[in-house]
């Protein structure tokens, strides 16, 4: 009670508890309200998730014909998973969709970090440069897709992680928000450096980067993720299990598969599974880099 | 500039800063063209190339091996008899149709999840999950929820007593559609719930407490407040829509191949179809042009609305 004024009165210092006690009150209902309401919704949209382990988990898979399956889970089971792995080149996928995503995540934290840098600077031309890659934003990729595959072949590049990585190199958007990490810089510090003699990549990489972790980290799980469930393109490019990616592989085993649902949702959750793992580690990051990409677009 | 003023100290500081300023231009341009050149060097190549080989496209009859013959508008008139076009095209504008529900149904929960209950964070955790989730795993579990005997949306909705006969979601070409736009919903809702919050946050307290003292109800805050300072967030959501909407490719391409019949084909999967099942690539390219002129279209449209006031 030392919160209430010495001088009030009994009286007062009832109502006073009184008027808590009854807000409280009411809050709490509506805190039960919104949370049930959320529930509901969340519920609903969580369901396909729910879904997918629970069917990966049947087992024989052959039972999943006739009727349909219980919505409880009973009889969990990872023989699914096993014969998935065995049916399929998977570690083949795997390397290649880890290798295809590498190069995409590493082309794209250089490539944009210098095409940041650059535009960072006051210089001649910049206007048009901006020009230039806005409108190259306009375009998106899936409405030109033909005429990058044309390119892309004509390149060579049919059937190589060169090829599968290309379209995903550069990313306009991770250079806008590069772009402002790198302005919010203070110019006093790259002065510094400058007197200090460092080299324009110096100041880049040991200077702009470490004071950039947000927007580098955006870069990262944007360019990653985009990579790692990117389908048209190794549709086109990847003709062979050599370069065949997760999502492509995903999509050919489900035609294979026909009426397999077991099978198909255990392979499900083998290609979601590191997008998953690293989200739950890393979800305020992942929502951080959603928000901050929308607001650059 | 005359003899007075170059006399003064101040006019040659500005003159010699000035100098200074344009020497580190200059400078400058040199190291900013340098560092920008492989991205514009990308750009000019898979962007603007890309496009323009697309326009020069639609005027010659390309065969898979390479060989161009001039045609001239032949692929253009194809247009008018090709059946699937307008389902196509119709489908597509349907599917952009996605945006505004989603951001309407987004809106709903941002606004549920920005009051202070808990676990509020673990909901916007699970409405985002769809978002980063791959399209083509969605497409997989989907297809079999979609299952006319095995599906369990059919199974409750039969058992709830909604429906009495089983509907074949993605076996009628009426059906299909819809799931694929519900499907779309699912998908992108939880981004934008994610953006609508980031743009309620952004909202100062006191402009509802000042509203609170002049007796307004919550609808009239939502309607005349929260929606008009929300204006900018909305326009985001409509044109990162846009870009989402091309996921969409690969929903259908696994999800219903486009079919039932051509029922769910949209340009981007019949682009497809031209190029791989027909080797057609003019007739691909002018789908393509057609493609980016409706994706301009969208995107100005999103700009124009959000100017309108509400």
């Amino acid at each position: 009670m030392s919160g209430i004024n010495e001088f009030a009165t009994i009286d007062d210092t009832r109502r006073v508890v009184r008027r808590i006690t009854s807000e409280s009150k009411l809050t709490l209902l509506r805190k039960g309200g919104l949370f049930t309401v959320a529930l509901i919704a969340a519920v609903l949209f969580a369901f396909p998730f729910y879904w997918l382990i629970r069917i990966a988990g049947v087992w024989p898979s052959g039972s999943l014909y006739g009727s349909a399956p219980s919505l409880i889970i009973s009889d969990l089971n990872l023989y699914n998973f096993v014969r998935v792995y065995y049916a399929i080149p998977f570690v083949q996928y795997t390397t290649n969709s880890v290798i295809v995503s590498a190069i995409a995540v590493v082309s794209q934290l250089i490539f944009c970090s210098l095409a940041a840098y650059g535009l960072s600077m006051s210089f001649y031309g910049k206007k048009y440069v901006m020009g230039f890659i806005v409108v190259a934003m306009m375009v998106p990729f899936q409405t030109i897709f033909l005429t990058d595959y044309l390119i892309t072949r004509q390149l060579g590049l049919i059937n190589t992680y060169t090829g599968l990585a290309i379209v995903v190199a550069v990313s306009v958007v991770n250079i806008l928000v590069l772009k402002s990490a790198f302005e919010a810089v203070p110019d006093s510090m790259v002065d510094a450096a400058r007197l200090d003699g460092a080299s324009e990549l110096y100041i880049l990489f040991g200077v702009y980067w470490p004071l950039s972790k947000a927007a580098l980290s955006t870069t990262v799980i944007l360019s990653f993720v985009f990579s790692w469930n990117s389908y048209l393109w190794p549709l086109l490019i990847a003709t062979e299990d050599s370069t065949t990616t997760l999502p492509l592989a995903l999509a050919t085993f489900q035609s294979q598969m026909g009426g397999n649902f077991a099978l198909q949702y255990a392979f499900t959750i083998m290609v979601l599974l590191p997008v998953l793992v690293l989200f739950f580690l890393l979800q305020k990051y992942f929502i951080r880099s959603a928000v901050m990409s929308s607001l650059k677009t | 500039m005359n003899e007075e003023s170059l006399k003064s100290p101040g006019t040659w500081r500005r003159i010699v800063t000035s100098d200074a300023d344009l020497s580190k231009k200059q400078r400058n341009t040199v190291i900013a063209w340098a560092a920008l050149a492989p991205v514009l060097l990308w750009l000019l190549v898979f962007k603007y190339l890309a496009l323009g080989w697309n326009i020069v496209l639609t005027f010659f009859d390309r065969s898979y091996t390479g060989e161009m013959s001039f045609v001239g508008l032949e692929n253009w008139s194809m247009l008018m008899q090709d059946p699937v076009f307008p389902t196509a095209l119709r489908n597509t504008i349907i599917l952009f149709a996605t945006i505004p529900v989603g951001i309407a149904l987004a809106l709903f929960i941002a606004i549920l999840l920005n009051q202070k209950f808990p676990g509020s964070k673990v909901f916007r955790s699970v409405f985002f999950l769809p978002y980063i989730t791959m399209m083509v795993a969605i497409a997989v579990i989907w297809q079999y929820m979609f299952h006319t005997e095995q599906g369990v949306i059919n199974q409750m909705l039969l058992n709830v007593g909604l429906i009495d006969t089983q509907i074949s979601w993605l076996g009628d070409s009426g059906w299909a559609i819809v799931s694929v736009f519900m499907v779309q919903v699912w998908k992108t809702t939880g981004f934008y719930v994610i953006i609508i919050l980031a743009g309620l946050q952004t909202i100062p307290q006191q402009v509802y407490e000042v509203s609170r003292i002049d007796g307004a109800s919550r609808w009239q805050q939502f309607r005349y407040l929260t929606l008009p300072l929300l204006k900018p967030t909305l326009g985001v959501c409509m044109l990162v829509g846009v870009v989402i909407s091309f996921r969409l490719f690969d929903l259908i391409n696994v999800m219903t191949g486009g079919g039932p019949g051509n029922s769910t084909e949209i340009l981007l999967t019949w682009i497809y179809q031209q190029m791989f099942a027909y080797g057609d690539f003019g007739y691909g390219a002018v789908l393509s042009t057609i493609m980016v002129v409706a994706t301009v279209l969208v995107a100005y449209i999103g700009l124009k609305l959000q100017q309108v006031s509400y």
